[in-house]
């Protein structure tokens, strides 16, 4: 009788089921700690103690579920990898030519408008005079990461490549913080730029550098978001009772709002608000955030309040 | 204590960039270093532990908790993308990424003892990178939040909505006793596996990582891990058959009975209390060899 493959498979689907059952067995004080977790996966552990975790491990659903989702949350770079090197730098010399024929497009059609788009905001700030270009040298400077080679061995080409996609979402991060931080003077805003922000102000709209995504402060408390440069719009419901003041956007999707009565509302996907703490009961008159953690908001009778950690903590500057 | 490796250190950290006190910075390594030893390390036992430190990543972590400005502004711009990518490979939903929002007050330290905040970052010791460390971090929080709602959600099974309409048909007398001796066996075959072959086979089912990530993991290739599970399931099965011919005496028809029962089986096998007895047992040959290495 021919039964070994249905055993198997009804093996295999028994583990299946019963093993993923025990990941909700409770902890224990033998339950790693995050650092000696992140040890232990990066390495760092001796061989003893790599063994004593290990065995714990093997045993403990929560440790185990730590660890799978550890590993879970380092982008599967395989594909990449796997892919030949020669094609991936064919890609690589198109990304700066594309990026430098659309910019000399836009440069052709937006004539007026060469100058990078500053966070708008409602409420007037001081503006500060340094060029965008400063910051794109800034950026500039950044060291290339290194580009994998075809010989490397594969760990130290995944590690290349895992440095090289951090690397460049941080560096986008970067150039996006830096260009927003360092707003150029009214005066060098171009005049269409400058009607636009003044429109903005009358009208309590607020730009993010994406010019197609604005938001728009209603009496109600609420706030109408357009994804289509302002054609369009759809409300949506934050919450406030307070009445909405000023606001500040760093970039496309990030939004911070301020009101009275110490309202600093805050939403990093453009629709959803959360209403971030604020220590003190005040009125606020205008916001300037340069990302989704940092922002300065002013108060009606002149103090400045800062937070770098999304309005978990404020300081006095 | 011989301050001299700890000076090659700081200076290998390039620490004073950041403005951290030498002392601080000394404080954090022995801290770390008492961690591992379990007591004050010897003069041997700190050199060796600073030569494994990821000694850039502790200057920064000591800077932030020291509340230095320009070392945030460099933690949040380097650190941030890697945090939120963790959390978006975590889950889709958005809810990892509030972890990870989250945890910029810990690292910040809003609570304070004695007028000093109490910062996350002084439980980082330079043992891992600063990037796995938070993964590490995000990924407890993230456990954590999601067991502590599950046990919130959980309803008996009757006053579940989604609970079928329609009761299973009952099982026979035999059926049950195929299932529960296919489970007691089954709970043994695992119990008497080593470490590492209970942990790919956690990792492979129960948190379903791929093969390349429990090789990340343990070291091996992703083809070793694969031919590993293979081999413990077929060591499952064969102690499996085996129970069951030796203890209940079963022939194939009653084995093969046993296997179809554990299919159609709902009940769950209490692997959690099998794992536990199993990590309790000592002087195990086969989790010895993780020490000495794959044979």
């Amino acid at each position: 009788m021919n039964t070994q493959p249905d055993r198997d498979q009804m093996l295999d689907a028994q583990l299946r089921r019963s093993i993923r059952a025990a990941s909700d067995a409770p902890s224990s004080p033998a339950c790693l700690d995050a650092e000696t977790m992140a040890a232990w996966v990066d390495g760092g552990l001796d061989r003893q103690a790599a063994a004593m975790a290990e065995t714990h491990v093997s045993s403990c659903g929560r440790c185990q579920a730590h660890v799978g989702l550890i590993a879970k949350s380092v982008p599967d770079l395989s594909t990449i990898v796997a892919e030949p090197w020669w094609r991936r730098y064919r890609a690589g010399w198109m990304i700066p030519l594309t990026a430098g024929v659309a910019a000399v497009g836009l440069w052709m059609i937006v004539p007026t408008e060469r100058t990078a788009p500053p966070p708008m905001q409602v409420a007037s700030a001081p503006a500060r005079a340094e060029a965008p270009a400063q910051a794109m040298n800034a950026t500039a400077e950044t060291p290339a990461p290194e580009v994998p080679r075809k010989d490397q061995p594969l760990e130290l080409a995944k590690k290349n490549e895992a440095k090289l996609e951090d690397r460049q979402f941080a560096d986008e991060t970067r150039a996006a913080e830096r260009t927003v931080a360092a707003p150029p003077a009214l005066a060098e805003i171009a005049p269409k730029a400058l009607g636009r922000m003044v429109r903005a102000t009358a009208s309590r709209e607020i730009l993010s550098p994406d010019p197609r995504i604005r938001w728009r402060l209603l009496d109600s408390g609420n706030i109408e978001i357009s994804s289509d440069g302002g054609a369009t719009w759809e409300v949506t419901s934050t919450g406030a009772t307070a009445p909405l003041t000023a606001g500040s956007s760093p970039s496309a999707g990030v939004c911070w709002i301020v009101g009275g009565s110490g309202t600093v509302l805050l939403t990093t996907d453009g629709r959803g608000w959360r209403r971030v703490a604020f220590p003190e009961v005040v009125d606020l008159a205008g916001v300037q955030a340069t990302g989704a953690r940092t922002a300065t908001v002013s108060a009606v009778d002149g103090r400045m309040f800062r937070t770098t950690d999304a309005g978990a903590s404020w300081t006095q500057p | 204590m011989d301050d001299e490796p700890i000076g090659r250190a700081f200076g290998k950290a390039k620490a004073a960039r950041w403005g951290v006190p030498r002392a601080a910075f000394a404080t954090a390594i022995e801290a770390g270093a008492a961690k591992v030893v379990g007591r004050p390390p010897s003069a041997a036992e700190l050199d060796k532990h600073i030569a494994s430190l990821h000694l850039e990543d502790l200057a920064l972590a000591c800077a932030c908790a020291l509340g230095n400005d320009q070392a945030w502004d460099h933690f949040v711009l380097e650190f941030r993308p890697v945090l939120y990518r963790a959390a978006d490979a975590i889950s889709a939903s958005g809810a990892a990424r509030e972890a990870a929002d989250a945890l910029y007050g810990e690292l910040f330290g809003l609570k304070e003892t004695g007028g000093h905040r109490l910062s996350l970052f002084r439980y980082f010791h330079g043992r891992s990178s600063l990037a796995t460390w938070l993964r590490a971090i995000l990924t407890q929080r993230y456990v954590d939040h999601v067991r502590a709602n599950r046990q919130l959600a959980v309803l008996p099974e009757s006053e579940s909505p989604d609970a079928p309409s329609v009761a299973p048909a009952p099982a026979t007398a035999d059926t049950r006793r195929f299932a529960s001796a296919m489970r007691r066996a089954l709970a043994a075959a695992v119990a008497a596996l080593a470490a590492r072959d209970r942990l790919r086979l956690g990792c492979y089912y129960a948190q379903e990582m791929t093969l390349a990530q429990i090789g990340r993991l343990t070291r091996e290739h992703e083809a070793t891990v694969s031919r590993q599970l293979a081999r413990t399931r077929r060591a499952i099965r064969d102690a499996v058959e085996q129970r069951l011919r030796a203890e209940h005496g079963f022939g194939d028809r009653e084995i093969d009975e046993c296997f179809a029962s554990a299919a159609e089986d709902a009940g769950d096998l209490d692997l959690a209390e099998v794992l536990g007895e199993a990590s309790g047992r000592k002087n195990s040959t086969l989790d010895r060899s993780i020490v000495e290495g794959e044979p």
